[in-house]
């Protein structure tokens, strides 16, 4: 299993399932929707900014989480 | 295995025996012939455009700008290259709203809405010859954009947003019953900007451009007229963008040329982008596979566009694919095939594996006759022998090639090609491609991914794990999809291998038939090179947060050691599906506990995945059954041979069988 991180611009987020959307930076179009880390307070979940996303491999699924948001 | 004639198994077999191959050329990437368009007309005019080949191979023209400006249309009988495409006639004011479309017969329609409610046509009975006056459309209620397509020579639909809101709507029209109430879409459109639409062999397909409900901007299609009925298929994105995203989808259009093809205008950031996609296959309209999109007649290196209202593709007439805008008409020719006959193959050099392998052959090309094959094309290798009936060779389900390099030599061109793992790792998506856990099976997504890079995937019977695991995938903007591809493939049961110019999936079982006796009594066995390992993995096991599946690769578990594992978690998997993952493991180790080398006079029918038993007296081999895992055909003056790599046939459950 290889660890892959990756980045985008946080689109939206669901703060009862906390789930993000997020677009992959390099895409205008298209998003996709990842789990974010519970130690990221909601109010920083703020639609426009930057986020990084770890994947437990090349595929993602269910186990890609956001963990950092900056900007 | 493909078939093969008794005289060509005869003729193989014979201690004489005399090879014959040929390669087949079209200029086709996957499943979508390569239209290289050249411009053969211009003027200034930039404005929106409509096009169609009517039924009797003419080429008309519809462009009109702002409403109350003139309509202008052309009519190209017979067109070619060299024709007078010039020759604009006006058809009266431009409406808000335009269309055209050509039926199967000599009906040819002409729709303008005024913007405020009306909705006039005309039917040409003559190929769009001449034109009668405009009927308004009874009790429309429609508002533009517009769209219209011929079902048959009798029938045509037009598609449209409802006035004063943003409902997609449908009205059919027929020769004996005339105009049907609107059908409206069930989906809620936050825009509808763009519309247009082709039949698509048993229903409307209907590509909408605007806005969703949330404001994204969206390219979408969706279908009608489902089975003859009235009903509106769902609205499925090609691709959508953040809500208010600066990003516009604009003048869609389809067209039949080889396949369904589309075009539209991508733009942002100061960059309108034309592009293509095609849908596949052509028989028969069902999933939506789309191709990945691809640049339609960039004009510079800076890729710009013909023009600021994308490009119509009309359809096929005198052998040309013919596209136009406003100013300008193109045309490409279709992939016509062009045979290498044996007397031009100086050489060849051929593997198939489960990816599809490779290729490289050089041909005689003093007279230049290949000296057009270009990167990008496709090549098929159709393997044989002359016999007594001739040159006879194998040309079903032909192993596939397409070009990656074109080398001219003194008086030779030598080429280099792969199989499908080439379409797959070209395609890169320049949005990303998600599909949650639980939202679709690997069949779907592997249908899917082999749609945007250009290939179908048949099934073998038995091939069922395919649709019990629901994965989750996530492809990057700019990364290929032969990633996500191999991922998928390693946790299936089944095994994925090349067939023409298309993957199948099967089934690898211990008790899968023998197709093919090598060795004394039966084909011509060369050499051979035997090896039994020890099965790695020799047992597997696969669990969830809350089940688990184990199972064997080695030897029987009375008197096996198994001491090499392979474990692999997938929480999102149910019980059966986490069985198939362990088969899928313990196949792999089944399958590399053999690995054996022989070399055979080439049999043309043989494939990846069949199971040969070998019989080699000198090496004390009898009755031993291997898979194909891979093999490689080399031709060349005084050589004919073909080299087979065995694996361990497959993996059964029960005891007694083969592992």
């Amino acid at each position: 299993m290889g660890f892959e991180v990756w980045w985008g611009i946080l689109t939206g987020f669901d703060g009862a399932a906390y789930r993000a959307t997020v677009r992959p930076v390099g895409s205008p179009t298209g998003a996709v929707v990842v789990a974010a880390s519970r130690g990221i307070p909601a109010a920083e979940m703020v639609p426009g900014r930057r986020v990084l996303v770890v994947s437990p491999g090349p595929l993602g699924g269910e186990q890609e989480v956001v963990v950092a948001v900056w900007v | 295995m493909r078939s093969v004639s008794p005289t060509l198994q005869a003729a193989a077999k014979a201690p004489a025996a005399v090879p014959y191959v040929e390669l087949v050329y079209a200029d086709r990437w996957g499943n979508g012939d390569n239209h290289r368009y050249g411009r053969h007309y211009a003027d200034p005019a930039d404005r929106n455009i409509q096009a169609a080949v009517a039924a009797d191979g003419s080429l008309l023209r519809l462009r009109h700008g702002e409403p109350g400006s003139a309509r202008q249309y052309a009519r190209v009988p017979n067109p070619t290259p060299a024709a007078a495409f010039g020759g604009w006639q006006d058809l009266g004011p431009v409406g808000a709203a335009e269309a055209l479309a050509a039926s199967p017969g000599p009906y040819v329609l002409l729709l303008a809405g005024d913007g405020a409610g009306t909705l006039t046509y005309r039917e040409s009975s003559d190929y769009g010859l001449s034109w009668p006056a405009g009927t308004a459309v009874p009790a429309h209620d429609g508002a533009p954009p517009l769209a219209a397509a011929y079902r048959d020579v009798d029938s045509f639909a037009v598609f449209y947003r409802a006035a004063g809101g943003n409902a997609l709507r449908a009205r059919k029209w027929a020769r004996a019953s005339g105009w049907q109430p609107a059908a409206t879409h069930p989906a809620g459109f936050g825009q509808i900007a763009h519309l247009t639409a082709v039949w698509a062999f048993d229903r409307y397909l209907v590509i909408a451009a605007g806005k969703d409900a949330a404001n994204r901007p969206v390219l979408g299609w969706t279908t009608f007229d489902l089975n003859g009925g009235g009903a509106w298929g769902g609205f499925y994105p090609l691709e959508q963008a953040d809500p208010g995203a600066p990003l516009e989808f604009k003048y869609p259009r389809l067209a039949f040329a080889d396949t369904i093809r589309l075009t539209y205008v991508l733009s942002f950031g100061g960059v309108s982008a034309l592009l293509q996609r095609h849908v596949y296959p052509p028989a028969s309209f069902t999933a939506g596979r789309w191709r990945a999109p691809a640049l339609l007649l960039p004009q510079d290196r800076a890729g710009a566009a013909p023009g600021s209202y994308g490009a119509a593709i009309a359809g096929l007439s005198g052998g040309r694919v013919w596209a136009c805008t406003a100013g300008g008409v193109w045309s490409a020719l279709p992939a016509a095939p062009l045979t290498v006959p044996f007397a031009d193959i100086l050489s060849l050099d051929y593997t198939q594996d489960a990816e599809g392998g490779r290729l490289t052959a050089t041909l005689r090309n003093g007279h230049g006759a290949y000296s057009g094959l270009r990167p990008g094309g496709q090549l098929q290798v159709y393997p044989g022998y002359f016999t007594a009936a001739g040159a006879e060779k194998v040309t079903a389900a032909a192993p596939t090639y397409w070009l990656t390099a074109v080398r001219p030599g003194p008086g030779t061109l030598t080429l280099a090609a792969e199989g499908y793992a080439v379409l797959l790792k070209a395609a890169r998506l320049t949005f990303p491609l998600q599909y949650p856990a639980g939202s679709a099976s690997a069949r779907q997504i592997l249908d899917a991914i082999g749609g945007l890079a250009g290939f179908e995937i048949g099934s073998a019977a038995g091939s069922d794990s395919l649709t019990r695991w629901y994965p989750g995938l996530r492809v990057l903007p700019g990364r290929s999809l032969y990633t996500a591809w191999r991922a998928l493939v390693g946790g299936l049961r089944e095994a994925l291998r090349p067939d023409g110019p298309g993957v199948l999936a099967a089934a690898w079982e211990a008790a899968d038939p023998v197709v093919l006796g090598v060795g004394p009594g039966g084909w011509p066995l060369l050499a051979g090179e035997y090896a039994d390992l020890s099965a790695d993995p020799d047992w597997a096991r696969a669990v969830s947060e809350t089940a688990a599946a184990l199972r064997l690769a080695g030897t029987e578990p009375a008197d096996g050691m198994f001491f090499r594992p392979a474990s692999d978690y997938d929480p999102g998997r149910s019980p059966a599906a986490l069985t198939d993952l362990a088969e899928a493991l313990a196949g792999q180790g089944a399958r590399s506990a053999r690995q054996d080398r022989v070399v055979i006079r080439p049999h043309p029918g043989l494939e990846v995945g069949d199971v040969v038993e070998v019989n080699d007296p000198a090496a004390g081999i009898s009755g031993r059954r291997g898979r194909v895992l891979g093999l490689r055909v080399r031709y060349a003056s005084g050589r004919y041979d073909q080299e087979l790599r065995l694996g361990g046939v497959g993996w059964a459950l029960r005891s007694g069988g083969e592992s």
